[in-house]
């Protein structure tokens, strides 16, 4: 009777293996989060108004206050995550279009910032900043108005 | 290979510059951003020996051999921003050009709203889907515009006021955009041994276009005055032609006066009216397109046309393959002249007539040396070797006709078919 349980336990075992192998090397998917300053009016933003506000195709929140969209550093691997999970464009593909709006004197680029810090100090002071960063904000003067998913 | 070791050497530098520079801090505190962009390129050419590739009536004729002048070019921005509503930019490109006009940006913008902007300055045309990004290689798929459409096209800067609307509506971005102004150009003149001054005495236009899902639609009306640059040998030409129109030659005569008659309307001010339509596909996804047509409409055939182009590619992780065909018609083409000197020798004596024969041709040539009618075929692929530049390889195989072959030569008209290979980096920074 001991011989069937223990034969069920190294089964058991090593199907456990094999689904923590699996898991291991699946990518994870990892959350951005899309924050204003606490005092903005803006609850929440949909995937579409902060594609537009990234984008140049608008410069003003739902309720009507200029937007300052920030960005990460133009060659960054936090801006590139942003981008394709915002637009499903790479960076080479989001560089050239803000080259066309840039140089054609249309619009000008989100203004890079050297890092996450640095967006998050920026929203913090400015209720008219928009950014995002990779790690949910636990800052009470941030609010998260839209969770990114990264595409697999 | 033939550029300035200057402009080489700066656009080399630059290129280099773009990716191995780190991003640059942000100004805030300054409101100052200075960005740049550039071309470096190469062209080989299969054609007749006295035939040459190059990108629009601004540079010079030239007998083809492998060429960095073609493509090379070198722009530096900066915008100042006073405050959300007020921005000042001024763009300089350095590039291998009949006159060297540097300034292509220089103006003010005031968004007394955020969906209306209003800009004093030169600015670019909005003629054609590229109109104002022809420089910025970076920002499209191929090596160049579609040569067929953009090669002959008249109107680059423009010194005026534009007026842009925005407006988001049924899932769709919408902008109209208003703008008017003036401009001049040298192009290269037929003979190539002097330049033209082409003068764009009013322009006023409107584009609307819609972006929806990556599409992007736009139709666009513009009307035009303008003419030749009024010399001193124009003038004398004119004379010379009316004096030759009087003679008892009915061949030559009537040759004379056509060519005073024509010559005469490129020298007064004459109206052209653009009517275009674009389409440009590019969602991130595998496919991208682009299809344009225009037509320009005038009174005069020496200063009417159409073109159009249509391009497919597809997208293979950071390698996009495409083609691209295209056919344009400008001017009324080439048409033999009769022997003058011959005709003229008997009685104005051989000197007299030799003189004269010289200067009909010369003019011949002035008047139909514009005109283009060819069409091409490309194929291409487009590299994002790096996020800020991007090795593009294009191979074009021309069709030209006698009739508009004196775009691409200073020797005898001729029909043939070119073929075109170029490699160029572009980058910015």
């Amino acid at each position: 009777m001991k011989q069937p349980s223990r034969c069920f336990f190294l089964a058991a075992r090593r199907l456990l293996a094999c689904v923590l192998a699996v898991a291991a090397t699946a990518p994870a998917r990892a959350d951005l989060y899309v924050v204003v300053h606490a005092d903005n009016p803006s609850r929440s933003m949909t995937q579409k108004e902060v594609l537009d506000l990234y984008m140049g195709r608008s410069r003003v929140f739902a309720h009507g206050d200029v937007a300052l969209p920030f960005d990460l550093p133009r060659d960054s691997s936090g801006r590139e995550r942003f981008y394709q999970a915002l637009a499903g464009m790479g960076l080479s593909q989001v560089n050239s279009y803000w080259s066309r709006l840039m140089f054609t004197g249309q619009s000008m680029p989100p203004l890079p910032l050297p890092g996450e810090a640095e967006m998050l100090a920026i929203v913090r002071r400015n209720p008219n900043a928009i950014g995002y960063v990779a790690t949910e904000p636990v800052d009470r003067g941030i609010r998260t108005v839209l969770v990114l998913r990264e595409p697999r | 290979m033939r550029l300035p070791f200057l402009l080489a050497g700066l656009t080399i530098g630059c290129a280099l510059l773009a990716l191995t520079h780190a991003t640059a801090h942000a100004q805030a505190d300054t409101g100052l951003r200075i960005h740049g962009f550039g071309t470096v390129g190469v062209t080989a050419i299969d054609a007749p020996d006295d035939w040459g590739m190059r990108r629009s009536h601004k540079q010079r004729r030239n007998d083809g051999g492998l060429r960095m002048d073609v493509d090379s070019r070198l722009g530096l921005q900066a915008n100042y921003a006073l405050g959300d509503e007020v921005e000042m930019v001024g763009q300089a490109v350095l590039q291998p050009q009949v006159r060297v006009q540097p300034v292509e940006l220089a103006f003010v913008a005031w968004r007394p709203r955020p969906d209306l902007t209003l800009r004093l300055g030169r600015t670019n045309n909005d003629v054609v889907l590229l109109s104002e990004s022809r420089n910025i290689g970076f920002s499209y798929l191929w090596v160049r515009p579609n040569h067929d459409a953009y090669g002959p096209l008249p109107i680059y800067l423009l010194d005026g006021i534009d007026a842009t609307w925005q407006h988001q509506g049924g899932g769709a971005h919408w902008k109209v955009h208003a703008f008017a102004g003036r401009g001049s150009t040298t192009v290269d003149g037929a003979t190539g041994q002097r330049s033209q001054r082409y003068d764009i005495q009013r322009l006023a236009g409107l584009t609307v276009s819609r972006d929806q899902g990556g599409l992007h639609l736009r139709g666009t009306v513009a009307a035009v005055r303008a003419a030749l640059g009024r010399t001193a040998v124009a003038t004398r030409a004119l004379q010379t032609l009316g004096q030759v129109a009087a003679l008892p030659l009915p061949t030559v005569a009537a040759e004379a006066a056509e060519l005073r008659e024509v010559l005469g309307g490129l020298l007064d001010s004459r109206r052209v009216t653009y009517v275009g339509a674009g389409l440009a596909f590019d969602d991130g996804g595998p496919w991208i397109a682009t299809v344009e047509v225009m037509r320009a409409l005038s009174e005069e055939r020496y200063i009417s046309g159409r073109f159009g182009y249509a391009s497919l590619g597809r997208r293979i992780g950071p390698v996009t393959v495409y083609g691209t065909a295209g056919v344009g018609r400008f001017g009324t083409g080439w048409q033999t002249l009769s022997d003058w000197t011959e005709a003229l020798a008997p009685l104005a004596g051989p000197e007299a007539a030799r003189a004269v024969g010289n200067a009909g041709a010369v003019v011949h040539r002035e008047v139909h040396g514009g005109a283009t009618h060819q069409h091409s075929v490309s194929v291409g692929l487009r590299w994002d070797l790096h996020p800020r530049a991007a090795l593009k390889l294009q191979l074009d195989r021309f069709s030209v006709e006698r009739s508009g072959s004196l775009f691409w030569t200073t020797g005898e008209a001729r029909s043939a078919r070119p073929v075109v290979g170029s490699v160029v980096l572009d980058f910015i920074f």
